[in-house]
């Protein structure tokens, strides 16, 4: 039994070694190996060795789309951790049944295709959209504010999709948050708002910091939600990515975009996994 | 003696269950009290009380003459030490027992002179940076009482806070948290389930069942004068037999008990025919192997059924004619009888009259 447990085992390792193989490391070494090569005219690219896409890489427009694509994804990250941490925060402090339906409606907006919803999102902030009609209604406003076609919009469009992508990680490192270490806070005369500063917000880091990696790459990548609710007027590193792959045909350019979003992403992965290991104490996982 | 901590008519429920039934009592200063009694006795839920974690359905809680049932936890001067521990695993030992003293805003110097002392005083003194993962299971244990005590509290709860900790661990902070106690002069309110815990530690024992107090006293007042069957068998082991009344005479009382009849001294009046139970200690039994040995004038036949050899002591397990089985300890030395008890055997058996204990007849639930 043991050993045909072990065979198993070893049998499920090497599938999954095998998917990873397969579907992440050998298109990035091809990604990583076209970004050194000559860009070709009949073929895509050319197999002669150059660092030339790399160096084009830090052409001002480059570094331009690098600057605001970056600003962009960061400004998406923050708004979305500050919408997501409270509302995480209570549905992991109230009842399971509470919970449940909570989480099932951060996730049903999923089993709508991204790009739909984009569109549903035109119909809400155009000009004499849903929003705008609000607003007169109310007497908010007096005449239509415009909103689509601008960064607002962009921002909206950009928040809206991402903030279930922050809300599961703060909401999973509240709810593992033990009841035990408030209340010991609370023992030592903490208030509710220095319980928060000094025991709350530091051991639910990580998952803010998951939230904000969660947020902060596919940010950078999301093309169409600029294109669609902004206009195309301010390009995204991954809208120039496709551009480069789609429109330009300089396939060895995008790969090297690419490999540097990877390499940055990595970076920021083990940042992450060096903060965590900080904050995280081993044996705490589940200790209560 | 002044009074610390009064409890009156405290009650509270969750979900039409109630936990703590009306309880009132109170206790003086300086004292090592244990809130002992079975799961779900509300042991627990009277602790988080006094802590402010809970607040009463009813009733109020005075600390030094002063209502505090309605204050938030943080504004009590009590701290508690938790069941498991919940040390702030971001923040390193010092961090974790100077927290109090630095949420309070004192001067760094302050803090950092007591947090010296608190975790001396716990003999941690030079595991002030490290990490609560990184300390074993006692040695987190005494950050705890540190990060409790150095807040100088009025009174420190306990919440069973030695039962994560193996056998002799937990015997060596028995010792060293009573030592405490009376070292910083303060209460300590310890809860436990386990009986030997309390005895050896406690000042004054209040025994919880279903919300309420059965009786509070000395270890020595319960293990002795056990004031109900539920205190008798909680703590230590009792042989318990029923009897019944057949007279009484002044102090005089005669009693039918496993078909022959004794005569006790008992001041408190019974009525004839009434149903008593007679409860006595294992260690108060006198057991021989001719009824010619025994010294008292009566004597009851019983049949030896286990010999439980502890070292000092042998416990033997005895079968009486209405074949209830008792407990009996003896001293274990080279000239006792015990050493040629066999199992199956006729023994004789009484007791020193006067050791026992009567009950009237109460709903026993055996």
């Amino acid at each position: 039994m043991k050993r045909l447990e072990g065979k198993f085992n070893s049998f499920l390792y090497a599938v999954c070694a095998l998917w990873l193989f397969g579907f992440v490391a050998l298109p990035f070494l091809a990604v990583l190996a076209i970004s050194f090569l000559s860009r070709g005219y009949s073929d895509f690219v050319e197999p002669v060795f150059t660092i030339q896409n790399y160096l084009q890489i830090f052409d001002f427009v480059y570094l331009k789309v690098f600057l605001s694509s970056t600003y962009l994804a960061l400004l998406t990250s923050l708004l979305c951790i500050l919408v997501a941490y409270p509302f995480a925060y209570f549905l992991a402090r109230s009842s399971e049944r509470a919970q449940a339906i909570g989480l099932a409606l951060v996730m049903i907006p999923f089993w709508t295709s991204s790009l739909i919803r984009s569109y549903a999102l035109i119909a809400i902030l155009k000009t004499n959209g849903f929003l705008n009609q609000l607003l007169i209604k109310l007497g908010l406003i007096d005449s239509p504010l415009s909103i689509l076609y601008t960064d607002w919009a962009v921002m909206i469009g950009m928040v809206y999709t991402l903030l279930p992508f922050a809300i599961l990680p703060i909401f999973s490192s509240v709810q593992g948050l033990s009841k035990n270490l408030l209340e010991a806070s609370q023992d030592l005369g903490a208030t509710a708002f220095q319980s928060f500063q000094r025991v709350i917000l530091p051991l639910t880091s990580p998952g803010v910091m998951g939230a904000f990696l969660l947020t902060f790459f596919p940010a950078l990548g999301l093309f169409f939600i600029p294109d669609l609710l902004g206009g195309a007027k301010t390009l995204v590193l991954g809208a120039a990515i496709r551009d480069q792959f789609l429109m330009n045909r300089n396939w060895p350019l995008g790969s090297a975009l690419s490999v540097l979003l990877t390499l940055g992403m990595f970076l920021l992965l083990a940042f992450n996994s060096w903060v965590k290991k900080r904050v995280q104490a081993p044996e705490e996982e589940g200790a209560f | 003696m002044e009074t610390l901590l009064k409890v009156e008519n405290l009650s509270k429920s969750y979900s039409g269950n109630t936990i703590i039934d009306s309880m009132s009592f109170e206790l003086p200063k300086a004292r090592f009290v244990t809130l002992l009694g079975p799961s779900g006795c509300g042991k627990t839920t009277l602790l988080r009380l006094i802590a402010g974690f809970e607040s009463p359905d009813q009733g109020k809680i005075y600390l030094e003459g002063e209502s505090i049932e309605s204050r938030p936890s943080q504004e009590r001067p009590i701290n508690t030490v938790f069941q498991s521990y919940a040390l702030f695993p971001h923040l390193s030992v010092f961090e974790n027992v100077a927290f109090g003293l630095s949420i309070r805003g004192e001067a760094q110097e302050l803090i950092r002179e007591r947090v010296k002392s608190g975790l001396e005083m716990v003999d941690l003194g030079s595991f002030a940076n490290r990490r609560p993962h990184e300390l074993s299971g006692g040695q987190q244990q005494r950050v705890a009482i540190a990060r409790a005590v150095v807040n100088r509290p009025k009174i420190l709860l306990l919440d069973e806070s030695l039962s994560a900790l193996d056998y002799k661990l937990r015997r060596q902070m028995q010792v060293e948290l009573k030592n405490l106690q009376r070292s910083l002069g303060i209460n300590f309110i310890f809860v436990t389930h386990d009986q030997e815990e309390a005895l050896s530690m406690s000042d004054e024992i209040l025994l919880l069942n279903k919300g309420r107090i059965e009786q509070k006293g000395s270890p020595q007042e319960l293990y002795e004068e056990p004031k109900s069957h539920f205190v008798a068998r909680f703590i230590g082991e009792t042989a318990i037999f029923d009897a019944r009344v057949v007279s009484q005479e002044g102090s005089k009382l005669s009693l039918s008990l496993l078909g022959k009849t004794i005569e006790l001294q008992e001041e408190e009046h019974f009525e004839v025919n009434q149903t008593v139970q007679v409860m006595v200690r294992p260690e108060d039994l006198r057991v021989e192997r001719e009824s010619k040995d025994i010294e008292e004038d009566f004597y009851f036949e019983a049949t030896l059924r286990n010999i439980v050899y502890k070292g000092p002591v042998v416990d033997l397990v005895l079968e009486l004619e209405d074949s209830q089985t008792i407990q009996a300890t003896e001293f274990y030395n080279e000239n006792s009888d015990a050493l040629e008890y066999k199992e199956g055997m006729k023994l004789y058996f009484s007791w020193v009259k006067g050791w026992e204990v009567l009950l009237r007849d109460e709903e026993t639930g055996r």
